[in-house]
């Protein structure tokens, strides 16, 4: 085996991910290369230096934190949407415009078939009071009317 | 937590997301929270970072699927929040003496010998000095033991891309180290 394609697979080698035949020919392969063994030797002294550091564990009270602020951005769904990227919120904009525009063009529509308008006289005439009769026949007043002959008209 | 634990977990989940939740965030936040650190460098970017992470699986959790395992998934989450959190903020002190000093002092266990911290201090300025692929890869494989596999799962890439890349990182690393070794 070459040296070269042998430091390729050192890093497999160290991970112990080599099927059995190929950990066995870099075995052979170390046994007589002096150069190779050297930064097998390096390789793992970095692995050894990762493995020695420290492991940090969560601060205290992170988890009571982190369901706290769960519950905060469930509850503001409208600071969620202004969070959103850019494009997320232009769609949005966007949707909200049209509904905007189709109102008012449905509005237009809708003025446009009002019926034509009428004269100042026609819309007096129309709220005249005159059109009904105070006392029709057959009612209370109109018997009163017929019994006393009175009739109060203005 | 194994995938049948996993599936369990989702149908739980779809009754009471919160408690479902909370055993989850307990039994992954100090692994999160550790690779976090290492990612960043910085105690309350990791803190922010690993906060972010659980917010972002709590809201994504439905879409999870049981072919990876959650811890891949949140990984997965952990690693890309800690990519977007350090492209946001630029000047974080990572490759700063005083960034070394603060990640060595995080945990101080009396127990600990100060040869610990040294260590800890040498890997994180290594670590800082590659770029963020390189290091989510080595903290993944060196620091959290996973499997190429799970690298893979975690990272979205091939097992060949894990092997090279984790390859490259090493030697990058190695020559980087070897003037204080």
């Amino acid at each position: 085996m070459e040296c070269q394609v042998v430091r390729d697979m050192l890093s497999e080698y160290i991970d112990d991910e080599l099927i059995q035949e190929q950990k066995g020919r870099i075995d052979l392969h170390l046994r007589d290369c002096e150069a190779c063994r050297k930064e097998l030797e390096e390789l793992l002294i970095v692995h050894r230096l990762f493995t020695d550091a420290e492991s940090f564990t969560a601060p205290y009270g992170f988890s009571t934190r982190v369901m706290a602020n769960l519950e905060e951005t469930k509850e503001s769904i409208w600071s969620g949407f202004f969070a959103r990227p850019i494009l997320f919120r232009a769609i949005g904009t966007a949707f909200a415009l049209i509904i905007v525009i189709i109102g008012l063009i449905s509005g237009n529509i809708l003025t446009a078939r009002k019926p034509p308008s009428l004269t100042s006289a026609e819309v007096t005439q129309s709220f005249a009071l005159n059109a009904f009769e105070a006392t029709p026949s057959g009612s209370i007043g109109g018997l009163y009317v017929s019994m006393t002959g009175v009739r109060n008209e203005k | 937590m194994k995938t049948s634990d996993d599936r369990h977990l989702i149908d739980l989940f779809k009754r009471d997301p919160r408690s479902v939740f909370k055993r989850i965030l307990e039994e992954y936040q100090d692994r999160i929270f550790n690779l976090c650190v290492y990612m960043l460098g910085s105690r309350e970017d990791s803190q922010d970072a690993a906060q972010d992470t659980f917010i972002k699986a709590f809201r994504s959790f439905m879409s999870f699927t049981p072919q990876a395992s959650i811890y891949t998934w949140l990984y997965r989450i952990a690693v890309n929040t800690c990519i977007d959190h350090k492209r946001k903020s630029r000047e974080i002190l990572i490759d700063d003496e005083t960034s070394m000093i603060e990640i060595a002092s995080l945990d101080p266990s009396p127990e600990k010998v100060s040869q610990s911290r040294e260590i800890t201090a040498i890997v994180q300025q290594a670590l800082a000095s590659l770029t963020p692929d390189f290091r989510a890869i080595i903290i993944l494989k060196e620091m959290e033991g996973l499997s190429y596999e799970e690298i893979s799962e975690v990272l979205q890439i091939s097992i060949g891309t894990v092997k090279s890349r984790i390859s490259r990182a090493r030697d990058e690393l190695r020559e980087r180290l070897r003037k204080k070794l």
